[in-house]
């Protein structure tokens, strides 16, 4: 398959896995994808990227538990809750899919059709994915030595010391990596 | 190549950092800059690549001559060719997937001739031959940095300059950097290194800037300038082993 026809596939998935809510259409979708993913020897590094997004997945279910407006604080609500993450997560698995079955250029290629410089930040934003889960599992952990505590969920006490930083120091990461784009001659 | 500054200043929007700043760096030369934490090396380095002003806000005062010629009136790619910029941290530059595509893309950029050759010489320059198609997500921190500095060198720039490339690494890898440095700088290459570490710098430069408050507090050889107790005590550098 060539690389743009798989990133279409990808944009087809994803999409499609947005219309649907249907509980058991995902996990048999997920189970499917993670099988494939552990088949092919990828299961260590999927599962790093997925550490961080545990804390995700737990959040929302807490947050549908207490907000989901057909029926708060129900089993019902609970399962909106993993109905959403599962999504989340099958959309996950096919883009870790296409990265790490298709090369830098490859995916490069496959977006040329876009517009200016987007296929570079779109290849940028794709390559930074596993750093992005590296520096959250760091800060994670820095947070966790100075007590945090994250199996009680709150904004102000669990995500704001992870999210902060996180966005933070991803954002000074780009701008510093555009620097060092431009200092290698891209741009003009 | 010949880097100039003639009574140089930068302010970040909001923040003055570099004040009259006049120094000459000669073709071949091998310098190190040091400086306590905040003092402006950064930016300076930023300054004698074109970097600034070509790629940061700000506002600069007086020129950069590289050549003879002022930076502002060079494009930020034939800067890049001329002189090469390694980061402080790997983890900001390296973006590719393979080692050989890192290294790939400043040429890809310049539209260089003989990429994958110049790709092989760069990374047997520094000890990666062999690592093509490693993800470099992978490589231990020592061998990011010689990743960064080989797709620096592949451009082959007359220059090369290094925002403190050992700070996050262990001796042996420390000398490593150090004498894959030394072997450009003989093969005629101009070195400028960000160095925190003076013992480095008595070691291997050929002279030494200072710099403290964004300013040059001392300009020249290692022997002279790093032996000035006086002076390193009051900007809290370190005396190096050699003049004690
Ligand atoms: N993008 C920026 N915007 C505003 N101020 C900045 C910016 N970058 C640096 N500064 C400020 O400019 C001053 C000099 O910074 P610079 O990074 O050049 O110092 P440095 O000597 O390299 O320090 P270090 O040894 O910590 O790397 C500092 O006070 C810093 O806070
Ligand atoms: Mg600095």
């Amino acid at each position: 398959m060539t690389a743009k026809a798989k990133l279409l596939a990808l944009l087809a998935f994803t999409t499609a896995m947005l219309f649907f809510d249907n509980l058991a259409v995902f996990a048999v979708v997920a189970s499917g994808l993670t099988a494939v993913i552990a088949l092919k020897g990828h299961a260590k590094l999927f599962s790093s990227w997925l550490k961080p997004m545990v804390f995700m997945f737990a959040f929302i279910i807490a947050i549908q538990y207490v907000t989901y407006p057909l029926a708060p604080y129900s089993f019902g609500a609970v399962l909106w809750g993993v109905t959403i993450s599962l999504r989340i997560y099958v959309i996950m698995a096919a883009v870790f899919f296409f990265v790490r079955t298709t090369s830098m250029s490859r995916i490069a290629e496959a977006f040329s059709f876009l517009p200016g410089r987007l296929p570079e930040a779109m290849t940028i934003a794709i390559a930074m994915l596993p750093q992005i889960t590296e520096l959250s599992g760091k800060i994670i952990t820095s947070q966790k030595a100075r007590g945090a505590n994250f199996r009680s969920l709150s904004l102000t006490s669990t995500y704001m010391p992870v999210l902060v930083p996180l966005f933070g120091k991803t954002l000074q990461r780009s701008e510093k990596m555009a620097l060092a784009m431009q200092a290698r001659g891209y741009g003009d | 190549m010949e880097i100039k500054t003639e009574s140089l200043g930068f302010s970040y929007p909001g923040r003055s950092v570099l004040k009259d700043i006049s120094i000459k760096i000669k073709s071949g030369d091998f310098v190190g800059i040091t400086g306590s934490t905040g003092s402006g090396k950064t930016t300076l380095a930023y300054c004698l690549n074109g970097l600034i002003p070509h790629a940061i806000k700000g506002h600069m005062t007086g020129s950069v001559l590289v050549d003879g010629k002022d930076t502002r009136k060079k494009s930020m790619s034939e800067l890049a060719s001329r002189a090469g910029f390694v980061f402080q941290d790997p983890d900001w530059q390296i973006f590719s997937l393979s080692v050989h595509d890192e290294v790939a893309f400043g040429l890809r950029n310049l539209k260089m001739k003989n990429a994958e050759k110049r790709i092989k010489n760069a990374l047997s320059m520094v000890g990666l031959d062999g690592y093509a198609d490693e993800v470099p997500y992978n490589l231990s921190h020592g061998q990011k940095q010689k990743l960064c500095i080989a797709s620096v060198l592949a451009m082959e720039p007359d220059a090369i300059i290094l925002d403190e490339p050992t700070s996050q690494l262990d001796y042996r890898s420390m000398m490593n950097i150090y004498s894959i440095l030394r072997n450009l700088n003989r093969a005629g290459k101009t070195v400028v290194v960000i160095e925190h570490d003076t013992d480095l710098i008595a070691e291997y430069a050929g002279s030494v800037i200072v710099i403290d408050k964004g300013t040059v507090v001392k300009h020249g050889k290692p022997s002279e300038v790093l032996s000035d107790k006086k002076l390193l005590g009051k900007l809290g550098i370190k005396v190096p082993e050699a003049y004690r």
